[in-house]
């Protein structure tokens, strides 16, 4: 039977090295640049032709672009729009990431903890930086819940620090998680359709469901991540 | 003619039932909010406790006092997941750790 792990193997393409640190282009380096080449490729051909009454192609770019500015107008409000480019760009290359996984001898480079794991903590100091740099010493006053009394803080500050530590752990291992565990469940069911002969028609279905299951999981996932950052940041700027 | 209003009215009940019931649905469906909420519950204890098991063993290195700092930062660390998990279900903010003024 076919190995359920075996699709996240790390293949060397191009093998490069600098001041002995492997840097060769990998399978998944491969398709992080396709990722990125076809969300370029898609925004640029779509408003090739602009109209005002937009063409398919063009509501697709529109929908994108409406759907991340509501979901930071949402959680973030007004301030929030300055930061548009990272949200856009995080969110369409998880997404792409994602998607490009589904496809048939595609390679989902979200399925591993360190690239996830990296957008996490990239997220988390920038939005601690920005905190600092916006609110300077004040923005440590996340750390004391408001309401509670004086006696429980040196237990409170605690707790707090430590679900604010948590952040990209949770956010990381929740998209790698998910990803990973989406595209082995897919393979032991496709694996086993075969062996099974004429009975195989009963993993072949549930392989069919999960497939559509796993392209709501890559949509899904991907605005999660997006949404929590939004959240993030908007802790960050708006200290409540 | 009585019969002919009276099927009309029949028809006309059912088709009301039925997009009041598509329209129901539709909206459950679509909440991707709930749905990302409730994904993400589970994981935030899981977070917490790993955050606290480090912090906890990097302290009993630095200052060798094994365990008593990982004793300390393991419970600390499941009362914060547990508070993380409340704040989540009870909606007291889609944030992570942090109360949302009312």
């Amino acid at each position: 039977m076919a190995d359920p792990i075996h699709q996240f193997k790390i293949k060397e393409l191009i093998p490069l090295e600098l001041f002995e640190i492997n840097i060769s282009f990998t399978n998944s380096s491969l398709f992080m640049s396709l990722a990125i080449i076809s969300i370029i490729l898609l925004l640029l051909i779509s408003i090739k032709n602009q109209s005002l009454i937009p063409s398919r192609l063009q509501s697709i770019s529109e929908i994108f672009y409406e759907f991340i500015a509501n979901m930071i107008s949402d959680n973030i409000g007004e301030k929030g729009h300055k930061f548009f480019p990272l949200i856009f760009t995080l969110f369409a290359f998880i997404l792409f990431g994602n998607m490009l996984g589904m496809l048939p001898y595609g390679f989902t480079f979200t399925s591993h903890i360190i690239v996830t794991f990296v957008l996490a903590i990239f997220i988390f100091l920038f939005v601690t930086l920005l905190g600092i740099f916006i609110h300077g010493f004040k923005f440590f006053g996340l750390f004391v819940p408001k309401g509670v009394p004086m006696l429980m803080l040196p237990l409170m500050i605690p707790i707090e620090i430590i679900s604010y530590l948590s952040r990209p752990i949770s956010l990381s291992v929740r998209l790698f998680a998910n990803m990973m565990a989406g595209h082995t469940m897919l393979k032991i069911f496709a694996g086993f359709i075969v062996p099974l002969g004429i009975f195989g028609v009963a993993p072949l279905l549930v392989g069919v469901a999960l497939t559509a299951l796993e392209v709501l999981i890559a949509f899904l996932q991907a605005y999660v991540f997006t949404i929590l950052t939004c959240i993030y940041l908007n802790e960050a700027i708006n200290l409540h | 003619m009585k019969k002919k209003l009276k099927d009309f009215e029949k028809r006309l009940e059912n088709i009301k039932y039925k997009t009041a019931k598509k329209n129901n649905k539709k909206s459950q469906s679509l909440n991707l909010r709930n749905l990302g909420l409730y994904l993400r519950s589970g994981l935030e204890l899981f977070a917490s406790i790993v955050v606290g098991l480090v912090i906890g063993i990097v302290m009993d290195k630095y200052f060798e006092t094994s365990p008593l700092f990982l004793i300390i930062f393991l419970v600390l660390g499941f009362a914060s997941g547990i508070m993380n998990v409340y704040r989540s279900v009870k909606k007291l903010g889609f944030e992570v750790g942090f109360k949302k003024k009312k």
